[in-house]
């Protein structure tokens, strides 16, 4: 053992040290066969051979021929060598061999992806063994066509549908909706260790059949390939939607060569479709529903039939008295059969709406309330249609069963009801859906009313799109439009504009922001007038007798109703030959909903009063209001009034009547009472106690009361007279008011209006002035020289030298005054004025002011005052007076100027005081009329002066209520 | 038994007397209570009406004789006279009253030593003394031709008369020295009505224009004032207090400065005192008149509407 163990190790050592020995000689093991020898013939040390030598001469940094030579030898090194190969062998090329592959791989081409290594094998080159190369090593291709799919489906939505494989018996699949993600799928493929990877490859064929739809060529690699999912999405859905009958959908596995990007299918398995039918909503024999919008008549049987009471009809809204309840006719058919349909839905859209509708409604027993401008009716089949279940949207975009049949709002009120639904399943081939729908408006239903214009839209639903709980929405088609307004329209701000005294222009505002104003209607009706009047509007007149007194306002086809088209808010009204009572005018306006509104004025053709400053009693108040004028354009017509004080009274306004007629303008500091007692009420008293006030003052010496034989006669500036009759006494045109008169009638007095803003009176004006009465004569003789200078040109004479003639060679301007005894006497007379004082009388008309004088008319019986002269021609004048006019009976404004178009007014300054004795209708009559001016001007004025109670003063003596009372007794 | 049958019967005819002299003596009191309430009764009745008919003489008589008078006669703290010593028909004489008869009436003559008297008292108002006011009727303050200070002014009270459902105007006129009156302005007139502090009690009264006048509030009234009408002067001449609605207590009282004839109320109370029951009656007479209510009007319709 020791000895064989010996052996071992001198064997391994001897080996170890070939080894290394070999190794170590590597270089020059091989050239020991064959190598270059070299001799040094010329060492170096330093830098001699170009480079610096280094004390060790390092051959292997530094080699030939820089430094060191092939040769080198410690601290030196050759510069100059001899070299020659000894021992060398001639190698040819490698031989000896066959190249192969290794096992498993064959230099038979299977694809580049398989390409191995160069088959090889050790040859000789006869001095080495060497390798010789030969063609490239493959592996072998292992990939086979993979087995056909065992099932393929299609998803629609949430829709999941395994495909029949038996083209007799396709499945029926569910329309799309818009934008709805279908899928193909097949079942998943493990990735044989064959092939490379794998893939799902689809094919979609409509029922020609032409190939619709097919999934992305596979590109063959596993990482990058398009159809690596077993699920793919069917790349347009609307390619579905176009299939009309069958279609088939193949799906096929594919396998990738593990040596190149060949692909290798399966056999296809085909599953075959049907595309449900939506159930359409039938043609109409104009018009086809699912494609247009169609004539709403065509779902609306009743619309056109219905008139309101007033003789409305709308074929386009409903109102409040018009196509409410709306009937509906709604058919449905299904190409698959009737039984697919399981709901109608009803769908209102409003046009100005922008929210969007959700694809699908999910039923929900939280009822929300609908949205006004998005709502809908869901009618379902039940357990049969005879017991079908109806449903209202809600504004969260759900469906909510409603067991009562009403739409409710937000708060629970109705908005809408269901009426006299019937689904007929019997009579058509189609399921007729007939209900009616009655739209709320207040009154304990909704306070928020359907009110818009809408687009319709109806859609049927069968079973397909009823799934998880919810409805599809989509594919609504909008049957018809129609709107819904529960909404009176608005009449406001009647105005008369008048044009000249028989015409005026009625203009009012009607507004209807929903469904617009349809028609006004123009009624007008005389009261008290008795004559005819017109309406005209554009070319269109009517004539309303006077004596129509029709109650029915605003109809419609009614021959006394004027009709006007928007946008027109005016019509000419012509009051004819109308001067008393009124004229009632009643606009009515009707929106396209056949809601309506109206509005009424009258023209007030009777006369009406102003009055400014005093008070103002009436025993049974004011027939007929002041009108407020002031922001009228009218011409100035009155003395001492503007139509900016134009008011019933501006101080104090009583009547014994429980009403009277607010003032117009309170600013201007009136106020006013009824049921007022006023002592001066008084109607057999006044006369009497004035009289014999006046007869007090006709005895008092410190008066002075002129006595008038004649009222026209002339009463001085500053003079108090009067004219007092048993008789009637009658004032024409020849009286003036001058002075302070007092006109005393035991009768009546009748009076023109006169003219005389101010009193011009003849005036006698007495001075002492000294006045020539004469002259003296003074005449003497005078010495006059003569004075006069005679100025005359002179001639300048010279003589000639040479011929001596004398010449004029010109003049010379003299002036010669005459010698100072030159003159004569003349006789002068002086003439010198005598003057002598004298009252110098002159008499002129003087225009005074009558501020403090004026005339009082008393009479016992009437007072009335006629025409005066015509003032008004072109525009409206008004006759003018003064006077403070007492009549214990009535004062009488008498009726003027019949035959004028344009009648004068009457402003009076001063005070009216009727006390109504024996009289049975009014005290104060007015009897003038403007005509139609009656509405914008007074007929009377009345301006109070407060100098008529001065001037009575004297004429009546002054008073003072003086009343006994009790002080109380006592027992002594 | 016989004797006593006798006393029982004295006894019941004893207890018979004794109740019929009470009732008989109830009759009687009562019959004379009675008379003499009839004529105590008769006495007030003749009283008041002798009141009445002294105050009568005195309406009759121009309000400016009955000043002058008392102007001449009257002491600055009245004077009271009475019949009895013929002082009234005196006083009635220098009014000018000619028809005078005996001042002695009826049942209550005027006899010496005798309770039965006529009074007549005539001083001037104080400012508590309420002039009447009836609706409609007016209690003037004439300040033209009075000579007053620049300050002059009035205080005045108005309380009212019944139902508080009433109302008053105080309207001002003025004129030039020379008589022209100025033209009417509507802040020439106030309207006021009695209110509980807002509004007016009066429901009736419509318009923001009536002031609200709370009874007895004093206001203040300048008799002396001018204003600017069309580039003239117009002095105060006269302002005139109204009654709407109801009758009105005007009570006054005039600065020291406006003490003048012409502002003053005369207070005649005219009593009469006849067999010891006492009834007089007075009446406030103004110093100066004023012109007529009917020309306060510039519309008075007085039968139907207008």
């Amino acid at each position: 053992m020791q000895n064989l163990f010996n052996s071992k190790v001198i064997k391994i050592l001897f080996l170890l040290f070939a080894i290394f020995f070999f190794l170590g000689n590597n270089t020059t093991a091989i050239s020991a066969a064959c190598h270059k020898e070299c001799t040094c013939n010329r060492w170096v040390t330093g830098g001699e051979c170009g480079y610096s030598c280094r004390d060790i001469c390092d051959c292997d940094t530094y080699p030939w021929p820089n430094c060191c030579r092939y040769l080198c030898a410690p601290n030196k090194c050759c510069v100059d060598e001899t070299c020659e190969w000894v021992d060398c062998c001639t190698p040819v090329a490698c031989y000896g061999c066959t190249p192969s592959c290794p096992a498993g791989q064959s230099t038979t081409v299977s694809g580049p992806l398989c390409k191995q290594n160069q088959s090889s094998c050790t040859g000789t080159t006869n001095c080495s063994t060497c390798t010789l190369k030969g063609d490239s090593c493959y592996l072998p291709e292992t990939n086979v066509a993979p087995p056909q799919p065992t099932s393929i489906s299609i998803t629609i939505g949430e829709n999941n549908y395994n495909l029949s494989l038996d083209p007799n018996n396709p499945t029926k699949i569910k329309l799309p909706m818009e934008d709805e993600q279908v899928t193909l799928t097949v079942p998943v493929l493990t990735t044989p260790l064959t092939s490379r990877g794998v893939g799902y490859y689809f094919r979609a064929f409509d029922d020609v059949p032409s190939q619709i739809f097919t999934s992305t060529t596979p590109t063959g690699d596993p990482l990058t390939d398009p159809n690596k999912s077993n699920t793919q999405i069917f790349l347009n859905g609307d390619d579905l939607i176009a299939l009309t009958d069958t279609g088939k959908i193949a799906g096929m596995y594919y396998t990738i060569d593990k040596c190149d990007n060949t692909i290798k299918y399966s056999t296809p398995v085909e599953g075959f479709f049907v595309v449900d039918n939506v159930p359409p909503i039938p043609h109409t024999p104009n018009c086809d529903p699912n494609s247009q919008v169609c004539d709403s008549h065509d779902f609306l049987p009743e619309l056109g039939t219905q008139t309101t009471a007033r003789g409305c009809q709308s074929d386009t809204y409903a109102g409040l008295e018009i196509n409410n309840p709306l009937a509906f006719n709604i058919s449905l058919v299904d190409e698959d059969g009737n039984n697919e349909i399981q709901a109608l839905t009803l769908w209102f859209h409003a046009n100005d709406s922008t929210k969007a509708l959700t694809p699908t409604m999910a039923f929900n027993d939280n009822n929300v309330g609908i949205d006004n401008d998005e709502f809908g009716v869901l009618i379902k089949k039940g357990s049969d249609w005879n017991n079908p279940n109806i449903y209202q949207s809600n504004s969260d975009n759900t469906w909510t069963l409603i067991n009562d049949l009403k739409i409710k709002d937000s708060s629970g009120k109705t908005v809408i009801s269901i009426l006299d639904l019937n689904i007929d399943t019997i009579t058509n081939p189609s399921i007729d859906f007939t209900f009616k729908l009655q739209f709320h408006s207040g009154n304990g239903f909704t306070e928020t009313p359907i009110t818009n214009d809408y687009n319709v839209f109806a859609k049927g639903i069968d079973s397909f799109q009823i799934y998880n709980n919810k409805v599809e929405m989509d594919r609504l088609h909008n049957i018809f439009n129609f709107g819904i307004d529960l909404t009176n329209p608005t009449v406001e701000n009647i105005q008369f504009s008048v044009q000249n005294v028989r015409e005026t222009i009625l203009n009012w505002e009607s507004q209807d922001n929903d469904s617009g104003i349809y028609k006004t209607m123009i009624n007008g009706y005389v009261l008290g007038g008795g004559h005819d009047i017109t309406l005209e509007n554009i070319g269109t007149q009517i004539t309303i007798p006077s004596s129509f007194t029709s109650e029915q306002i605003g109809y419609f086809n009614d021959t006394y109703s004027l009709v006007v088209d928007p946008p027109d808010s005016n019509i000419n009204v012509n009051i004819g030959e109308n001067e008393i009572g009124s004229i009632d005018m009643h606009v009515t306006s009707y929106d396209n909903a056949c809601n309506y509104n109206g509005a009424s004025d009258q023209i007030e053709l009777e006369p009406w009063i102003a009055t400014k400053g005093g008070n103002f009693y009436s025993n049974q108040g004011v027939k007929t209001a002041a009108k407020d004028i002031s922001t009228l354009l009218l011409p100035t017509a009155f003395t001492n009034f503007t139509k900016e004080n134009i008011t019933q009274g501006s101080e104090i306004m009583s009547t014994r009547s429980n009403y009277i007629y607010s003032l117009i303008h309170p600013e201007l500091g009136g106020v006013s009472a009824s049921s007022i007692y006023d002592s001066n009420d008084r109607k057999a008293y006044w006369f009497s106690h004035l009289i014999e006030k006046f007869n007090l003052q006709k005895t008092d010496s410190s008066i002075t009361l002129k006595v008038l034989d004649n009222p026209n006669d002339t009463c001085n500036n500053n003079q108090f007279c009067y004219y007092q009759s048993e008789n009637d006494v009658v004032l024409n045109d020849s009286y003036t008011c001058s002075g302070n008169k007092l006109i005393i009638s035991n009768q009546s007095i009748t009076i023109q209006p006169i003219r005389e803003a101010e009193i011009t009176n003849e005036v006698e004006t007495c001075t002492t002035q000294s006045v020539q009465t004469g002259t003296t004569e003074t005449c003497e003789y005078v010495w006059k020289a003569n004075t006069s200078v005679l100025c005359y040109q002179k001639p300048i004479y010279k003589r000639d030298e040479r011929t001596g003639d004398w010449y004029i060679s010109g003049y010379q301007y003299v002036c010669e005054t005459p010698p100072k005894d030159d003159g004569y006497y003349e006789e002068v007379c002086t003439y010198t004025p005598i003057y002598t004082q004298q009252e110098v009388c002159t008499t002129q008309l003087v225009t005074v002011q009558n501020r403090s004088q004026g005339c009082i008319y008393l009479a016992k019986e009437n007072i009335n005052i006629s025409q005066g002269e015509y003032v008004s021609n072109d525009n409206l004048q008004y006759d003018y007076m003064e006077g403070f006019f007492i009549a214990q009976s009535k004062i009488n404004i008498e009726y003027v100027d019949q035959d004028k178009d344009i009648r004068d007014g009457l402003e009076i300054q001063g005070g009216l005081v009727a006390l109504g004795n024996e009289v049975t209708d009014d005290a104060i009559s007015i009897n003038r009329n403007l005509r139609l001016y009656n509405l914008i001007y007074p007929t009377v004025l009345v301006n109070y002066d407060f100098k008529y109670g001065k001037i009575a003063e004297t004429f009546f003596g002054k008073e003072a209520d003086i009343y006994k009372q009790e002080t109380g007794f006592k027992n002594i | 038994m016989k004797n006593k049958y006798e006393s029982q019967a004295l006894a019941i005819a004893m207890v018979v007397l004794v109740v019929c002299s009470i009732i008989g003596m109830s009759i009687y009191s009562r019959v004379a209570k009675d008379k003499t309430l009839t004529i105590e009764e008769q006495a007030s009745s003749e009283a008041l009406e002798i009141a009445d008919l002294l105050l009568d003489y005195i309406i009759q008589t121009p309000i400016e004789t009955v000043v002058t008078i008392y102007n001449q006669r009257t002491p600055s703290n009245g004077e009271s006279l009475v019949e009895s010593k013929s002082e009234i028909s005196s006083y009635f004489t220098s009014l000018g009253i000619t028809n005078l008869s005996n001042l002695s009436f009826g049942t209550c003559k005027i006899k010496e030593n005798d309770v039965n008297e006529y009074t007549l008292k005539v001083q001037e108002a104080d400012e508590s003394t309420a002039f009447e006011i009836r609706p409609g009727q007016v209690r003037s303050f004439i300040t033209k031709g009075l000579t007053l200070s620049d300050t002059c002014s009035a205080q005045i009270k108005l309380n009212v008369r019944g139902e508080n459902q009433t109302g008053f105007t105080i309207s001002k006129i003025y004129s030039t020295t020379d008589g022209k009156i100025k033209q009417y302005e509507t802040t020439d007139t106030e309207s006021y009505c009695f209110s509980p502090g807002t509004g007016c009690y009066n429901k009736n009264f419509y318009g923001e224009a009536w002031i609200p006048y709370t009874v007895n509030q004093t206001k203040d009234l300048a008799l002396v004032e001018s204003v600017e009408y069309s580039g003239e002067t117009y002095n105060l001449d006269e302002i005139r207090i109204k009654a709407v609605g109801g009758t009105v207590a005007l009570t006054y009282n005039l600065d020291s400065e406006c003490e003048v004839d012409g502002l003053r109320m005369i207070q005649v109370q005219a009593g009469a005192n006849c067999n010891g029951v006492y009834r007089s009656k007075e009446i406030l007479i103004p110093e100066t008149k004023w012109s007529s209510t009917i020309f306060d009007y510039v519309i008075f319709n007085g039968q139907g509407s207008i």
